[in-house]
């Protein structure tokens, strides 16, 4: 029995969704634009990171787990630039130096919500994607009413 | 804590092993008692249970994303199969979701989803899925719908597994040709569903019934079917979930349910 709970429209945001899974990324990009969104996809988080370093946008849909780049890396790369780029030691030294210069040009002294995704619904999965300076995580397989409601939650600063 | 060793190949792995003491006093002298348990099987298991369940839930996802948005916009034709592909992804996406809870943590991890559910919502997901299914070919199902009107409040999820278990218990006892009585009662403010069947169960099998591990098939089964359905009627869903068995009756499984 699917249970759908009315949940009020949101502004349309620019989204970063970042999904290595193809059907997971069309899908995630049609269901995001059929509530008025426009969205950008990356393939993996190096991927994602490039978008960022080039465009603004509202808030980051991060998949975990990823091939090249996972999405736990990738935050803390975004993270790491937010303050400057001087913290994130080993990992930041995987990018290229003008991807390094454009995500500090970009990022410094901001804060771009980053939500997971993940597939790991284990208590330590999530308390891991907080630590990390994630805003939040959706646990798939999850409803269109579950993004919307978290979505409003972290670009209100709800969270 | 992790260790290394080596495989039959020769190649190095990594052991777990579960390290335990304790101090006794022995003889009026103090000692340690002191264990190391070999525990990587089961750490294996327990990271290929993992990885499974993450796989799945990735391929839910999409399954489920792209059969809601078909579901809301195609030819009315395919409206119907549409529909009812998506329906079965949501049900899995349940089952596997009660699975994992039960599996990697404990039982008491899944938080039942409760909502008011009528006998006769209840009645039509058996035809749904008993109309099609292969196990029931050549047996009749009788629905004995007295009282679809009466209402409950339950998790419609778990609430459909203890009664699957009932009529799959059923179905395999009876042979070609025979009949399985599914009925409905709504005594002493409760809701209690049986289910019938003509064959008697052993005694010394039906005192064993709900044991985890006890297969009441005779080809051996895992044992988990009316383990499970004792586990999610009494220990999560609060009800009641019994049975009767004599030459003259036949057997009977019963859910019982009370009101809120």
């Amino acid at each position: 029995m699917e249970q759908k709970t009315p949940v009020a429209a949101l502004k349309p945001l620019n989204i970063l969704l970042v999904e290595d899974d193809e059907m997971n990324r069309v899908v995630g990009q049609m269901m995001l634009e059929q509530d008025g969104h426009q969205v950008t996809t990356a393939n993996d988080g190096m991927e994602g990171l490039e978008s960022v370093a080039l465009h603004d946008f509202d808030v980051v849909l991060m998949d975990v787990q990823m091939p090249n780049m996972d999405g736990y890396e990738a935050t803390v790369i975004i993270r790491s630039f937010e303050k400057g780029g001087e913290q994130g030691g080993a990992i930041i030294e995987d990018i290229s130096d003008e991807l390094a210069k454009n995500l500090r040009t970009r990022l410094r002294g901001g804060h771009l919500p980053v939500i997971a995704m993940t597939a790991n619904a284990m208590k330590s999965d999530r308390e891991k994607c907080l630590e990390i300076g994630m805003d939040d995580y959706l646990t798939k397989p999850f409803q269109p009413e579950q993004v919307t409601h978290v979505l409003r939650e972290v670009v209100s600063g709800g969270r | 804590m992790r260790s290394n060793g080596f495989d039959n190949n020769g190649e190095l792995i990594d052991l777990y092993l579960k390290v335990r003491s304790c101090p006794v006093t022995f003889d009026q002298r103090r000692f340690f008692l002191f264990s190391i348990q070999d525990i990587t099987y089961h750490q294996k298991l327990v990271m290929l249970e993992r990885v499974f369940f993450h796989d799945v839930n990735n391929m839910l996802s999409g399954l489920l994303g792209a059969t809601r948005l078909l579901s809301e916009d195609c030819e009315t034709g395919d409206q119907k199969l549409v529909q009812l592909i998506h329906k079965t992804s949501q049900r899995l996406s349940k089952e596997v979701e009660i699975q994992k809870a039960l599996s990697l943590t404990q039982l008491t991890a899944y938080q039942p989803v409760l909502h008011e559910i009528t006998v006769a919502q209840v009645f039509e997901e058996i035809k749904n899925v008993y109309a099609s299914h292969p196990v029931a070919k050549n047996i009749l199902l009788t629905i004995k719908e007295n009282v679809p009107d009466l209402s409950f409040t339950s998790d419609f999820t778990l609430l459909m597994r203890v009664l699957d278990n009932m009529l799959i218990n059923a179905i395999e006892a009876t042979d070609s040709g025979g009949e399985i009585k599914i009925s409905v009662d709504g005594a002493n403010n409760a809701v209690g569903f049986s289910v019938w069947n003509q064959k008697v169960i052993p005694n010394d099998i039906s005192k064993r019934i709900f044991q985890r591990n006890f297969s009441t098939k005779a080809e051996g089964g895992r044992g988990l079917g009316t383990y499970s359905m004792k586990m999610f009627g009494e220990e999560i869903l609060g009800g009641k979930v019994d049975f009767t068995t004599s030459e003259s009756e036949g057997t009977v499984f019963c859910f019982r349910l009370n009101r809120k």
